[in-house]
């Protein structure tokens, strides 16, 4: 029996090393890896990154999803307050607890943080999109942590199936995709952002005829966001940092349907949040010409104008 | 637990493992652990309520057992009111609230708990125990632990198969040893109902979703292609658990009964019974229909009895009216296969179609598959508002293409395709057809069997093949659910 076990053992384990070998190792070894980091939008990161930590104080840091990587202009606010602006909103479901951590080691006395989360938005995100992004910047990964090993084993295989699927497709089809700020397709690459981090890839591209409709899940709730935006709040505080809360911008067309839901959200802010909230959730509701591709995209005139609110908003707290 | 997820990867190994290096005394024990900590995973507090039904019927058994006359009855009585009383309560009471309510829900209270993974599955097989027992079928089984095992095993706790006490408990007491081939061939069937469930069911999800998620947006083909496919999403979704299952089981030396017999190429509805969840099935035909008198009554009766059980079997499903009409259509299309035997025989001679085998076959395979697509429309459509699917029923043919329609692309990717690519579309329906012609070369042999006889390079070359489409085709977002667990 002992023999018959050995040789099921040794079996299964080279059947094993074989298969996930073959995705490890096209993971690690990816021929499109330096390409990648020139172009992924998760790369951005490091443009990103390397402007918070090089700005002097004061300055003003946003952080938020891709409504604000959309939807705001960061120069307006640079002109309104004469203070140098890093826009590191990229993705919302990084989580709430991984972007506030990522900005919080490069506040400093004098700084102003403007939050812009979005009613989706979860205090943990998705681990995969994390996992990825510290294949680009390994400094990521000081700013997450996982529930269990299981969930980390997960993703970590989710992402690596996910790259492995990526590379054939890339080598079958013999190309692989190009980006330009200048086209009038492109949209998330490394390259899509200006100096302050805004995107700007979309300006070229023609706007969606109709912005599909976005539900938001009854059960959505924004108390575990909170909790960490409470938190991030509490510490800058201390340190002598500004810190505030503005609404996501939305689609006029699907606000009529998701009202009830962003109200009972918007509750729940009101009644836990420590931190001053800018304005209220129709502030930011913009008519579908005003947006790109999705309820939370706004077009160039759409973030401008969203802007101008963020600033006399801002401006009315201060005062 | 879901035997798709990362933790899964890690359980069934360890468990294995150690299952064959204890010796067999203690080996019992170790599954019942296992058992529970599968189940656990899931949501901890629950497992009261399974060990309620197995201290009940595991003492009723041995009282059924001592008892005679009356007695005897009234402890199977007892049993059977608690079983069904946890089910009832945990399944149905909500439903009972609501149809009472009549729309006034706003005065009723609506019960806040999640209904107990897996509990008309371990409740049924728990029932099939004492009845057997009842019955002088099985002995009332004196070891608690391995009672307590027979329904808490695993492999099938939370989806079945839906097994009876004189299969699985006499193999509890067998030594069971490492056998290299049965074990092979064990995980060979574990690998397929994985590949059925990640790769083909998964992937249909996606068309089916898109259509099901918003029925009024769509009208004809869509909802066409969409059943069409959830055909075939269930039944690789159930019976890839099923495969999973049975193949964990026969790891360890278990031999679990079949559930699925390729149900698709059923001839006739009454065929597509005794393929599909035939351990449902034929518990509902052992402990219902010929409890009722099956056959052998009057033809009122015996259409009563056909329509009542399959009733009785979409409620089983769940505490929701789709349900039930998902049920009592299949009732309603057997009472019409007795009723028109006559007539469609008279039409096959007149048509001389038995001379034609192959046709005369092919017909009456499509003409079953449609019946039962129809009714899975009601299955599918089960956390639907009425209104929603009666949309899908009403128009199911409503704005059919015309012959220039289906000619144009645009037309074709939207409604065929249900905007996907033409890629993932055919990808789809490739996947459909694989898995038929598996079938199809299964009726005579295993197909395990036939890999198990090729050359090592083959073998090593299909294994590789496999386990790399595996991957490379498979659906990996989030471990999507087993469609069967929420019953």
């Amino acid at each position: 029996m002992n023999k018959k076990v050995q040789q099921f053992s040794l079996k299964a384990c080279l059947l094993l090393f074989l298969t996930l070998g073959s995705i490890e190792g096209a993971y690690r070894f990816d021929p499109f890896g330096k390409h990648d980091l020139k172009t992924s939008y998760k790369a951005a990161i490091i443009d990103k990154y390397k402007r918070l930590e090089n700005l002097k104080s004061p300055k003003i840091v946003l952080i938020a999803g891709s409504n604000f990587a959309y939807g705001i202009n960061s120069q307006l606010i640079e002109q309104a307050f004469q203070q140098p602006v890093v826009n590191m909103a990229l993705h919302y479901d990084y989580g709430t607890d991984f972007m506030l951590k990522q900005i919080s080691p490069q506040l400093h006395t004098g700084d102003t943080v403007i939050m812009g989360f979005e009613y989706i938005v979860e205090s943990k995100g998705n681990l995969g999109e994390k996992i990825q992004m510290m294949k680009y910047f390994p400094k990521a990964k000081e700013w997450f942590t996982y529930d269990n090993i299981f969930q980390f084993i997960g993703a970590n295989s989710l992402v690596r199936v996910s790259a492995f699927k990526l590379l054939l497709e890339r080598i079958l089809k013999q190309e692989v995709t190009t980006f330009s700020v200048s086209d009038t397709t492109s949209i998330f690459f490394r390259g899509a952002l200006n100096e302050s981090g805004d995107l700007i890839s979309h300006h070229n591209n023609p706007r969606l005829k109709v912005i599909p409709r976005a539900v938001i899940n009854d059960k959505a709730s924004l108390d575990s966001a909170i909790v960490d935006m409470n938190a991030f709040y509490s510490k800058m505080k201390k340190i002598g940092v500004k810190v505030y809360y503005t609404y996501p911008s939305y689609a006029e067309s699907s606000y009529q349907f998701d009202k009830k839901i962003i109200e009972k959200l918007d509750k729940q802010l009101k009644k836990h949040a420590l931190f001053p909230i800018l304005g209220k959730p129709e502030d930011f509701v913009f008519v579908d010409s005003l947006c790109q591709d999705m309820v939370y995209h706004l077009t160039k005139n759409g973030a401008d104008i969203r802007t101008q609110k963020v600033i006399e908003l801002l401006k009315k707290n201060d005062n | 637990m879901l035997f798709n997820s990362i933790e899964f990867v890690f359980f069934f190994p360890v468990v294995t493992i150690i299952y064959f290096l204890l010796q067999h005394k203690h080996r019992w024990w170790w599954l019942l652990v296992s058992s529970c900590v599968f189940y656990m995973t899931f949501k901890p507090e629950y497992l009261l309520i399974l060990g309620f039904t197995i201290i009940v019927d595991y003492y009723a058994g041995i009282l059924i057992e001592k008892s005679e006359g009356k007695r005897r009855r009234w402890f199977l009585i007892m049993s059977l009111v608690a079983n069904i009383g946890v089910l009832a309560f945990f399944k149905y009471t909500n439903f009972v609230i609501v149809a009472l309510a009549q729309g006034d829900i706003a005065h009723y209270k609506i019960l806040d708990f999640v209904l107990p993974i897996g509990l008309s599955f371990h409740t049924f097989q728990a029932m099939s125990y004492t009845i057997e027992v009842f019955r002088g079928n099985q002995k009332a089984e004196k070891h608690f632990g391995l009672y307590a095992l027979y329904v808490m095993f695993y492999p099938q706790l939370v989806a079945g198969p839906i097994e009876r006490p004189q299969n699985v408990l006499p193999q509890f007491y067998q030594v069971q040893t490492f056998d290299y081939q049965r074990v092979t061939s064990g995980l060979k069937l574990m690998a397929w109902g994985l590949f059925k469930k990640v790769v083909i069911a998964d992937r249909l999800a996606l068309f089916v979703n898109k259509v099901y998620d918003t029925p009024t947006q769509y009208e004809g083909v869509p909802i066409i292609v969409a059943t069409f496919f959830f055909s075939f999403q269930i039944y690789c979704d159930f019976s890839g658990y099923s495969d999973i299952a049975l193949g964990t089981a026969e790891v360890m030396g278990f031999k679990l009964m079949k559930n699925f017999d390729r149900p698709y190429f059923s001839k006739s509805i009454s065929e597509f019974w005794r393929r599909w969840h035939i351990s449902l099935s034929t518990w509902f035909r052992d402990y219902l229909y010929i409890p009722l008198g099956g056959n052998r009554v009057g033809v009122y009766r015996r259409y009563f009895n056909l329509f009542f059980v399959f009733t009785m079997s979409g409620l089983w499903h769940g505490a929701n009216w789709n349900y039930i009409i998902w049920g009592a259509l299949h009732g309603l299309y057997l009472i019409g296969a007795v009723v028109t035997q006559k007539p469609r025989s008279f039409i096959n001679e007149k048509l001389q179609l038995t001379k034609f085998p192959f046709v005369f076959k092919t017909i009456q395979i499509s003409i079953t598959f449609v019946l039962v697509a129809f009714a899975w429309i009601f299955f599918r459509a089960s956390y639907l508002e009425m209104s929603w699917c009666w949309h899908l029923v009403s128009h199911l043919f409503t704005n059919l293409p015309t012959f220039s329609e289906l000619l144009n692309f645009d037309y074709v990717s939207q409604n065929v395709f249900l905007g996907f690519t033409i890629f993932e579309f055919c990808l789809a329906v490739g996947l459909i057809i694989f898995m038929e012609i598996v079938h199809y070369i299964q009726r005579d042999k295993s197909i395990r069997q036939l890999i198990a006889t090729k050359s090592p390079v083959i073998r090593w070359a299909v294994y590789y093949v496999f386990i790399m489409l595996f991957f490379i085709l498979g659906v990996f977002d989030k471990p999507a659910q087993f469609i069967y667990f929420q019953f």
